[in-house]
């Protein structure tokens, strides 16, 4: 029988295709291992966490993506391990490792990996990386904003054996678990983490058992080169040129500063070149990124601009250069504080998704909320247990140029989940007010931004302190095309009293018993203009109570009865006339903020 | 005395019926009537009936009972056509259904599905917020009042449902499954006052923990009630005229049947699979194999659940349009891979599925205007269907029109032109998805699948399970007799059952005189369900179990629960659990210190079903061919001369050596080269792979 050998060399279409197969399933059973058996609700319920499979030259060759940014950052904390444990690996090892200045990204995401070998031979890796609820440092969670060096952050796990020929290090384990707030919870992450790994370990040599270790060797190589070649494919289709665009971090919780994050992307050929050189230099606050996860950053945003799917592994990395200059908020060095940097990453998608719009308008996505908010309440539960709650919340999408956005869903760098509200007050002494939508909070547009969420909670438990960090209060995220800006961010205190401003980043303050805390994530920006909006569109907005018969008026030029929601044509005309002649259609601005 | 099943697919209405005096079995297929499904079963009805050689009325007359699987409320969700319906919320919280965790828009979807960023959406919203209602009330997590029910409000909201022609109602508060005062007080108040009007509360739907789920299960129920309810009477009816003497019985997700009138519709979701799943147990019971992988395979979706000791287990959660829910519901995982899988180029790679030609236009072989090629098209093209015989000769195959639709999309981009080969690879991949899915689900679920034996049936099951099955590592695959109704089997054999279930964390030590309670409450429950039903008390058992997890876990593991509580009975819980929890995710996972804590609990009332014995044949006679042609042996990789078999005049106790294709009405079975083939005394076939050896 005659196949297709050209096409992938050394290896068929069809052992191929099932390679692939057998290969996405094993990572999604690591996977599923992790969020059956770890204990921390980051890991289990916001499924802070991912699974891998990376081959002996520690290219990722297969994942199961919650976290996309967590995964395509594996590879940049395998090779280092690689060099620095490499002729040492045997069978039976598990390696950690969470410290950001060799191979990490911040200090809670503790990646792990396992050698897995084939008759003596290293093979490949498997490997997760996941989310720990406290790993010490200055406040519970280890999220302090007001870090500013890694010392502060927590315990800095260098590349080590965590299990040696199957024997676990138990003097490690020891300092680790003496170094953190919730040692079980932990070593229980950590034992789930190792589960995963071990299983693998356990599939893929089942799966080489089965095809000869060439032929998954083969396969893998193939796999890698199949995902390059489309995606070269992919950015040759899209149009050559240098496309700039700058967002701003409100600012870091220690200054007052924006930062910008600031790119010219280039697209030539077959190329991608994201030059991030005119963005902030690095800052005192924990939100700086190490390099790993800026490059992981720019894959993710790429793959969002392409036309075909294709497997998301090391090959698709190779044709995307990623410049961003040592000692700025992008390539922190030594010892600067990286706690935060999920919200530089989410800043750093906006700014990518802003001008990949630029090339691809038509394939644009205004800005989402801006990142997941992390809410954190502590203290004295009444058992006199400690307890720590901690939860990131998933907000708003920005609109796409071919519909609107989406009120609530997950933000396109992660796939957490909110925690449910009965969950949340069974297990802690806090209650939620209010779990909902804002009105008028989606930015305005042509197709409408997905609309802000609010939580407000109610502090049960004696005394204990508070944490937020948000963001999007001073810039809100952009709308594209004409497209309004979403709304903005805010943290209240006593929200139905006295309603204080909270800074949008909270550094443990204190909370007494009944204090009420509001917190409200932004909104997404509109796309195109929203005078061109159906009036019917905005009529049925208002039926759902997403848009108020005012901000119809306001924003779109639609003029309605307030009961029977009838559109009254004429004076919509001359509202819309009006708003029209206000502004230059011909050019209209790429993104407003 | 007869027992009867009915179970209704997309293209086929099934139906079985049973003499419970000689276990002999008639079985009627008729085409699926979408426009009125009654017609389709009186269709199947009367083809059964004259099976025994009987008229519609006289089967009917003769049935002791008649249970049926529908695919109504499934067909309602997806096709968007349930009833208008809105949702009453507590204050402040109304928006949880559209919010959907911030999962809504990948739920259900595989990874693949899920990174297509641009093309993913929320799904199409069954309830939106104009739907949606907030009512002044609430509860705390331990179920005390916190903010009484506002009745005037409920009774203003009910008259502006009136107002606006809501044919149905979903009540979901926070923590009514903690205390359900609040949502009982206010279904009276709608039926009060928006009488006529479909309500539900989530209490009973899904009386657990997560106000999401819950509220969605509310809703799905709400939403399918009037449309199940509605065509459930009217067939009741129907068959009562046509000489029905029973109560018409309802197959549910659970795997037991219940009357119409206790019925809660959306538990009628994915029936005709639960059904399947039974009919599997009850054959794994039978043939002293207690431990089964159950597959399926029909023209769109591969499913696969596992049977332990004879025994079924359920899903933690549901996927319906993108909607997450908690329904006691078996548990079968499904892909999009059947026979009606698309395989196409991309790049260049051979994917197959997870579209489908589904029945229309259906592969390209049926000559309906499918030019895609399937699976189908290429098990036709590999020989192992014989064109004019397929679906017993009611449909003709037109090789010509496989060969071409594989011929383009396929051979000339990958294969050099080579259709055979193309097929071959076609079905390699299909079977190897198959055999990955059975895989993930047994590894998942703590097992390995080469412990099992596996079961095929379904349209297509029986023609690919000598592939996928002996690459899951099965050595053994059981083909029943009946495999192309086998879920109507399954409906005609289940067991009356109702799932009861309760939510309270507690965290062990625990007096067990409270746990006592708990149970005896839902078993009291139970038995007035189960009376409902008419089932005598000396036929009513309960079956207790329970989730926990460690503290602070969210994840729960069910284990069973003692049938009293006592402190030795309790004690024995916990390394029950402990033991659980290491099979399923590995030796010293299990967290000693940390602390159980139970969740969930719940009971099984079941009123046991006569299961007739099957007729057994004698053995005797030669397996004699009827004819010859070549067929693809994947091991030589080109086509090889086999011998071709009529299934129903295969002798029992025969045995032959694959390659061998034995045709049956409505499906093929397919014998690799070497594998070997036995027929039981119930005229089942065993295929005996080399998987083990």
């Amino acid at each position: 029988m005659k196949r297709d050998a050209a096409a992938t060399p050394g290896i068929d279409p069809v052992t191929f295709e099932v390679l692939r197969l057998g290969l996405d399933a094993i990572a999604d059973e690591m996977a599923y291992t992790i969020v059956r058996s770890a204990r921390s609700t980051m890991i289990k319920d916001c499924m802070d966490y991912s699974a891998s499979l990376c081959t002996a030259q520690g290219e990722l060759i297969a994942q199961a993506v919650n976290i996309p940014v967590m995964m395509c950052s594996t590879p940049d904390a395998l090779l280092p391990t690689i060099r620095k444990l490499g002729a040492t690996l045997a069978p039976g090892d598990c390696i950690i490792l969470s410290d950001p200045y060799e191979g990490g990204s911040h200090l809670p995401d503790i990646f792990m990996f396992v050698p897995i070998f084939w008759e003596g031979r290293l093979v490949a890796f498997s490997s997760t990386c996941a989310h720990h609820a406290d790993v010490g440092g200055m406040v519970p969670g280890s999220g302090s904003s007001d870090a500013t060096e890694i010392f502060q952050e927590g315990l800095r796990i260098p590349i080590l054996k965590l299990y040696e020929r199957g024997k676990p290090n138990a003097a490690l384990y020891e300092l680790i678990l003496r170094n953190v707030r919730f040692p079980s919870m932990l070593e229980g992450d950590l034992e789930a983490q190792r589960s995963a790994c071990l299983i693998g370990e356990r599939e893929l040599q089942r799966l080489i058992a089965r095809y000869g270790v060439d032929t998954v060797t083969n396969g893998m190589t193939a796999l890698l080169e199949y995902s390059e070649r489309i995606v070269r494919e992919e950015i040759r289709a899209m149009p050559d040129g240098v496309y700039e665009f700058t967002d701003y971090v409100d600012e870091d919780g220690m200054d007052p500063d924006p930062i910008p994050i600031r790119l010219s992307l280039e697209i030539r050929g077959d190329r991608v070149i994201a030059d991030f050189s005119q963005s902030a230099p690095q800052v005192r606050g924990s939100i700086n990124c190490s390099l790993s996860v800026t490059k992981a950053s720019t894959f993710t945003a790429v793959k969002c601009f392409c036309r075909r799917p294709f497997p998301p592994n090391s090959g698709f990395f190779r044709p995307i250069e990623v410049i961003a200059p040592e000692g700025s908020v992008l390539n922190v060095t030594f010892p600067g504080a990286t706690f935060m940097r999920g919200l530089t990453i989410y800043r750093i998608n906006n700014v990518l998704f802003g001008a990949l719009a630029r090339a691809m308008p038509e394939r644009a996505i205004a800005a989402d909320e801006g990142g997941t908010s992390i809410v954190v309440m502590e203290g004295l539960a009444a058992d006199n247990e400690r307890f720590l709650y901690m939860e990131t919340i998933s907000g708003a999408w920005g609109a796409r140029a071919t519909a609107d956005g989406i009120d609530c869903a997950s933000n396109v760098t992660g796939l957490q989940s909110n925690t449910p509200v009965e969950v949340l007050e069974t297990e802690y002494p806090v209650e939620m007010v209010q779990y909902g939508f804002v009105p008028d909070s989606g930015g305005a547009g042509r197709h409408r931004g997905g609309l802000s969420l609010v939580r407000e909670y109610r502090y049960l438990a004696e005394r204990g302190t508070l944490q937020m960090r948000a963001d999007r209060v001073r810039f809100a995220p952009y709308g594209l095309y004409g497209g309004g800006p979403g709304g903005r961010s805010a943290n209240r205190l006593d929200p139905h009293g006295k309603d204080i401003a909270l800074a949008a980043k909270v550094k443990g303050r204190p909370l007494t018993r009944g204090e009420v805390v509001r917190h409200v994530l932004a909104g997404g920006g509109g796309y195109g203009w929203p005078f061109e909006r159906e009036p019917a569109a905005v009529v049925e907005d208002v039926r759902d109570g997403k848009v108020t018969p005012a901000a119809a008026r306001r924003d779109y030029g639609v003029a309605l009865d307030p009961t029977t929601l009838a559109v009254d044509e004429a004076e919509t005309a001359r509202l819309r006339e009006a708003m029209r002649a206000g502004v230059n259609t011909a050019d209209p601005p790429l993104f407003t903020q | 005395m007869y027992s009867v099943g009915v179970d209704i697919g997309g293209t086929f209405t099934d139906v079985v019926a049973i003499d419970g005096a000689s276990g002999r079995m008639a079985m009627g297929k008729a085409l699926t009537t979408p426009a009125d499904l009654r017609r389709g079963v009186l269709d199947g009805l009367v083809e059964a009936a004259q099976g025994f050689g009987l008229e519609l009325g006289a089967l009917l007359a003769g049935a002791e009972r008649m249970a049926h699987a529908t695919t109504q409320s499934s067909n309602a969700v997806f096709a968007f056509s349930g009833a208008k319906t809105a949702v009453l919320a507590t204050r402040g919280f109304g928006d949880t259904l559209v919010i959907m965790r911030a999962t809504g828009r990948v739920a259900g979807l595989s990874v693949f599905e899920r990174h297509h960023y641009r093309a993913t959406d929320k799904p199409r919203l069954i309830a939106d917020e104009r739907d949606i209602f907030e009512i002044p009330e609430r509860m705390d997590s331990r179920g005390r009042v916190v903010v009484a029910l506002d009745e005037a409000a409920v009774r203003g909201v009910a008259r502006e449902i009136l107002r606006r022609g809501y044919q149905a109602v979903a009540v979901a508060y926070l923590f009514s499954h903690q205390n359900a005062a609040h949502e009982r007080r206010t279904a009276e108040l709608l039926a009060e006052e928006a009488p006529g009007v479909f309500v539900s509360i989530s209490s009973e739907v899904a009386p657990v923990i997560g106000e999401y789920e819950r509220s969605a299960s509310a809703l799905l129920n709400a939403y399918v009630g009037p449309v199940v309810a509605g065509y459930l009477a009217r067939l009741e009816r129907t068959l009562a005229e046509a000489g029905l003497k029973r109560r018409l019985l309802v197959v549910q997700a659970n795997g037991g049947v219940t009357t119409t009138s206790q019925l809660v519709p959306i538990f009628t979701v994915e029936s005709g699979p639960a059904a399947g799943v039974v009919g599997a147990a009850h054959l794994s019971r039978s043939l002293g194999q207690p431990d089964v992988i159950a597959t399926d395979v029909g023209g769109t979706t591969f499913k696969v659940a596992l049977i332990r000791g004879g025994e079924w287990g359920y899903a933690r959660e549901t996927v319906l349009n993108q909607y997450q829910l908690r329904l006691p519901m078996i548990d079968v995982a499904s892909i999009g891979a059947g026979g009606g899988s698309i395989a196409w180029v991309d790049g260049r790679r051979l994917r197959v599925g997870p579209r489908s030609a589904a029945a229309e236009p259906g592969p390209a072989c049926y000559g309906l205007g499918g030019t895609e090629p399937t699976v189908t098209d290429a098990d036709l093209v590999l020989g192992y269907l014989t064109p004019e015989r397929f679906l017993g000769g009611r449909m003709a195959l037109h090789p010509d029109q496989a060969r071409k639709a594989i011929a383009s999309r396929v051979a000339t981009p990958l294969f050099d032109g080579d259709v055979v080969a193309a097929a071959a690879a076609i079905r390699q991949v299909i079977d190897s998805q198959m055999a990955d899915l059975i895989r993930k689900v047994t590894l998942e679920r703590g097992y390995d699948p080469r412990d099992f034996a596996m079961m095929a049936y379904g349209g297509c099951g029986p023609a690919h399970a000598a592939s996928y099955g002996a690459d899951a590592g099965a050595v053994e695959i059981i083909i029943p007799f009946f495999a192309t109704v086998h879920s109507a089997v399954g409906a005609a054999l289940s067991d009356t059952r109702f799932s009861l279930r309760h939510s309270e964390p507690i965290v062990l030590p625990v007096d067990p005189a409270h746990l006592e309670t708990i149970y005896a409450k839902l078993e009291q429950a139970g038995a007035r369900q189960l009376a409902g039903a008419d089932v005598p008390p000396e036929r009513r058992s309960y079956r207790r179990w329970v989730e926990a997890r460690f503290r602070r876990q969210v994840h729960l593991v069910r284990i069973e629960a003692p049938p009293s509580f006592c402190e030795r009975s309790l004690a024995a819980l916990e390394p029950a659990f402990g033991r659980e929890y290491e099979r399923l995710f590995g030796p010293g996972s299990a967290l000693a210190d940390a602390g159980i804590e139970l969740v969930n609990y719940g009971v099984e009332a079941i009123g046991a079903t006569d299961r007739p014995a099957f007729e057994r044949a004698a053995p005797g006679g030669q397996p004699m061919p009827r004819t010859k042609r070549d067929a693809w042996c994947p091991r030589r990789e080109e086509m090889v001369p086999t011998l071709i078999y009529d299934g129903p005049s295969l002798p029992p106790g025969s045995e032959l050596t694959g390659p061998a294709v034995i045709e049956h009405p409505g499906t093929t079975i397919v014998a690799l080269a070497g594998q070997r083939v036995r027929i039981d005394e119930w005229r089942h076939t065993h295929l005996l792979t080399h998987a083990g050896s």
